[in-house]
């Protein structure tokens, strides 16, 4: 008898554990909530202290900026601003604040608030990743930044309640893109003085003024979202509830996008793209960036041109983009690629090719040539050289391959020099690489994002190229007014570095890739990164 | 008794001072800093490592840090802003014990009874088996079993979850993964050392004496055999409870291992020393304990 009643309860208790678990199973599907990974735990979501791509999604749905991308694709467009101006010179721009706007506590968003957040940008003391690459375009911004003047003096001042106005140092053409960027959202003073940095971690702190606001963050597992009751837009928002994972390998995201637990992922695993492709679960989209070969310009061999002019010659973007990663990316010419755009709206990569790539065999002649007038005549006599780079993704293939073609074509020996991330990013940084890999994706959809690169100037030019012709070409983008000359003196410069000075080889256009769930509607995506998923729902 | 639990305390403390001590000056000799990201310029890590102390000597740093470690206060992850590595081991850990608790649980649970039947019926058929699937066991690493496990029944198959640990069905897959190893282990270890218990004068004088094998087995083989498996257990407990580094990152669990492993590969260096020190510290007490429990399970065994 007391056997039976064993059997008995095991039994309820089984079918009561398979019910629930179906239960639980059938709750997380059909229209709940939208399941996304764009990463896996990030930095921060500081809109000032980020500087990682993830992060800047994340804020781009709990903060809102003067100016914001629109949630279909449509480009900028007005965001906490309800209407803006701009004086003759290009040097003032006075915002007006929406009257509706607020923080997710209710209470007003003013003037003020985006004075306060933009001197915590460019303020030495708060060491912001960006403080120098966005607070540049602010008149005094990077005195301040250099620590040459005080945060008090940064250019904008708070007109009234609900009127911004702000001096720019130079003025610039694409000030509506810097306006978008999280850099630029703003934060609450009383909120984050009074929390210190964990202010951003928790649902009672993170006061924030955008779309969604947080419901909960378990580190290293999901960050929830649901929609803000204080925005302005709130009715807009379709997504009533937004499940961040924070997974960090692509396989098991892969597996969860498979089975339905995740209805999209930015990640895709390289060896798995033709299957998701049958699968109808794989996108690709351009992206404003380029995957490059940096040439140390300052160390020889490579301080001869024509050494690095063959480095360049030889290789052939084409097969490294469509055999070596299997078309993950797309083959460059250009160092600026698709999606950029010249002053008249037409893109910036029509108007010139810098180096022609469809005739590999007269490249590998005149990279052979050019060798030889270097002093090496088939690579007799030149060094070993490494090519550094980090193991992950693309990067070993693409090493190989280029590694293949300088033997191949120069007859050198390049040899690797794969070493962990956190070891390579300094290495390449202070120019004690030879060759190493490189890339850049665009803040802002203005070339010279990329061109400043080149700058001898810039904290980023790991290639040590040095040209005061290019400076003085870049000095004068920067100065002018008419958009129409600084794209011209853009190609201009554009040309010199890379078709002339050969300071870098551009291989690949970046591209933007996700694994979709084929129900998932509503998400979009635009070419600078931006991961919005206010109107996605399943269909 | 007492005085040999103190003795223990203090060689602990002892130990984990150079622990700690060693892990500081090694982890500052690795290349690379904890601020470097890929737009990072110079100009940004000098002022992130000003922010940080790190801008101060090396020294100095140290005794800054074991002045905190003496309070118990861990300091704040670089690379998580805003979180302190009290709050992130503290946050971690349980779930990375949980799991552990359950793996090992399986491992004795399975492992020790599978051994002992073994030895019981050496080189029948049934020894045989389970001898086979042990060895199995051994010679195939937890990644393997983890990707298969995970392709089978959760992507083939499509019958358990994948992703986390969020209902009980996300348990079965990475406790049997974390759990495999080291139950044929103490399977093997637990024939082996039963095989010699019987093969003992007291157990022949038990069965001369008329005992019946159940009491035999049970009350006397079995309770000497479990020494080794015991011994075992100390690290074991240590090693499964602060996580699987592959189990977890295979099934995206997250625990201690895998953010253990990614704080090396960022440099974020409180909270390397945290999680060393703390497993550390775990290490010596969960050897501590079986150190005490040998004199409840093996009278033989005394402490001076």
């Amino acid at each position: 008898m007391k056997r039976t009643w064993n059997l008995v309860v095991a039994l309820v208790l089984a079918v009561t554990m398979l019910l629930t678990s179906s239960a639980a199973l059938a709750a997380g599907g059909a229209d709940a909530a939208i399941v996304v990974c764009i990463g896996s735990q990030p930095e921060t979501i500081d809109p000032q202290m980020n500087s990682a791509s993830d992060g800047s999604n994340y804020i781009k749905h709990l903060f809102e900026g003067l100016l914001k991308y629109d949630w279909e694709g449509k480009g900028i467009v007005l965001g906490m601003a309800e209407s803006y101006e701009t004086s003759e010179d290009g040097l003032t721009w006075t915002f007006k604040i929406r009257p509706d706007a607020k923080w997710s506590d209710g209470k007003d968003l003013t003037a003020e608030d985006f004075v306060y957040t933009w001197r915590r940008l460019v303020d030495r003391d708060n060491a912001a990743p960006y403080a120098g690459d966005m607070g540049q375009f602010l008149l005094n911004g990077m005195a301040i930044v250099n620590g040459e003047k005080a945060p008090e003096e940064l250019g904008v001042t708070a007109i009234d309640a609900k009127t911004l106005e702000v001096k720019l140092e130079n003025p610039c053409a694409f000030f509506t893109d810097i306006m978008a960027f999280p850099a630029y959202y703003p934060v609450r003073q009383d909120i984050v003085e009074a929390n210190g940095t964990g202010w951003i971690n928790t649902p009672a702190t993170l006061i924030g003024n955008g779309a969604y606001k947080l419901e909960s963050w378990t580190m290293d597992e999901e960050i929830v979202l649901v929609p803000n009751p204080e925005y302005y837009d709130v009715d807009k928002v379709v997504a009533k509830r937004l499940v961040f994972k924070l997974l960090s390998d692509p396989i098991a995201k892969l597996a969860a996008v498979r089975n339905g637990e995740i209805h999209w992922t930015d990640d895709v695993p390289t060896e798995e793209i033709e299957a998701t492709k049958a699968e109808n679960l794989f996108h690709v989209e351009p992206q404003l960036g380029t995957y490059y070969v940096d040439i140390n310009n300052s160390k020889a061999p490579f301080d001869n041109v024509l050494v690095r002019k063959a480095l360049s010659l030889a290789i052939d973007p084409n097969y490294l983009a469509e055999v070596a990663i299997g078309g993950l990316y797309l083959p460059a010419t250009n160092f600026v690629g698709p999606g950029f755009t010249n002053a008249d709206g037409s893109q910036f990569i029509d108007t010139q090719v810098i180096i022609d790539r469809s005739d590999y065999e007269a490249n590998k002649k005149a990279a052979q040539e050019a060798l030889a007038e270097a002093g090496y005549p088939n690579g007799e006599g030149f060094p070993t050289v490494e090519y550094g780079t980090n193991q992950s993704g693309v990067h070993t293939p693409t090493m190989e391959a280029l590694m293949a073609m300088w033997k191949d074509v120069l007859g050198i020996n390049v040899v690797s020099s794969q070493v962990e991330w956190s070891v390579f990013l300094p290495m390449r940084r202070n120019g004690e690489h030879q060759l190493a890999r490189n890339g850049w994706v665009a803040d802002y959809n203005d070339a010279s994002n990329l061109l400043d690169l080149f700058t001898s100037t810039s904290g980023n030019n790991s290639t040590q190229y040095r040209s005061p012709e290019f400076d003085a070409l870049m000095a004068k983008v920067k100065a002018s007014t008419d958009a129409a000359e600084r794209s011209a003196l853009m190609h201009e410069a554009e040309k010199l570095a890379i078709g002339t000075d050969y300071a870098a080889v551009p291989v690949y256009y970046y591209t933007t890739l996700w694994l979709a769930n084929p129900n998932i509607k509503g998400v979009t995506t635009y070419p600078t990164g931006e991961k919005f998923f206010f109107l996605a729902h399943m269909e | 008794m007492v005085r040999f639990i103190v003795r223990r305390v203090l060689s602990a403390i002892l130990t984990l001072f150079v622990v700690a001590t060693l892990t500081f000056f090694l982890m500052n000799l690795i290349p690379g800093g904890p601020f470097n990201t890929e737009r990072a310029t110079k100009k940004v890590i000098e002022a992130m490592e000003k922010k940080y102390g790190l801008d101060k000597p090396l020294f100095t740093q140290y005794v800054m840090y074991m002045g905190r470690l003496v309070r118990l206060d861990l300091g704040d992850s670089y690379r998580r802003a805003g979180f302190s590595v009290n709050q992130i081991l503290g946050e971690k850990f349980p779930v990375s014990a949980k799991l552990g608790l359950i793996a090992i649980a399986l491992a004795v649970g399975v492992g020790v009874p599978a051994g002992a039947y073994a030895a019981y019926r050496r080189n029948r058929a049934v020894d045989r088996i389970i001898m086979f699937v042990a060895t199995l066991g051994i010679a195939v690493p937890n990644f393997v079993m983890g990707t298969s496990l995970l392709l089978f029944f959760g992507v083939t198959l499509g019958w358990l979850p994948t992703l986390g640990l969020s209902s009980w069905q996300h348990y079965i897959m990475p406790a049997a993964a974390l759990s495999f190893y080291p139950t044929c282990f103490i399977a093997r270890l637990m024939r082996s050392t039963m095989l010699d218990v019987l093969g003992q004068d007291y157990i022949k004088t038990a069965r001369a004496k008329g005992l019946p094998e159940r009491i035999v087995i049970f009350k006397h083989a079995l309770r000497i055999s479990i020494v080794p498996v015991v011994t075992y257990l100390g690290p074991l407990a240590a090693s499964v409870l602060t996580g699987g580094f592959v189990v977890e990152r295979i099934f995206t669990i997250p625990g201690m291992g895998k953010f253990f492993v990614e704080s090396i590969g960022n440099r974020d260096y409180p909270l390397i020393m945290g999680a060393t020190v703390f497993l550390a510290a775990l290490l010596i007490l969960m050897n501590l304990l079986v150190d005490l429990m040998y004199g409840v399970i093996d009278p033989r065994i005394k402490y001076d």
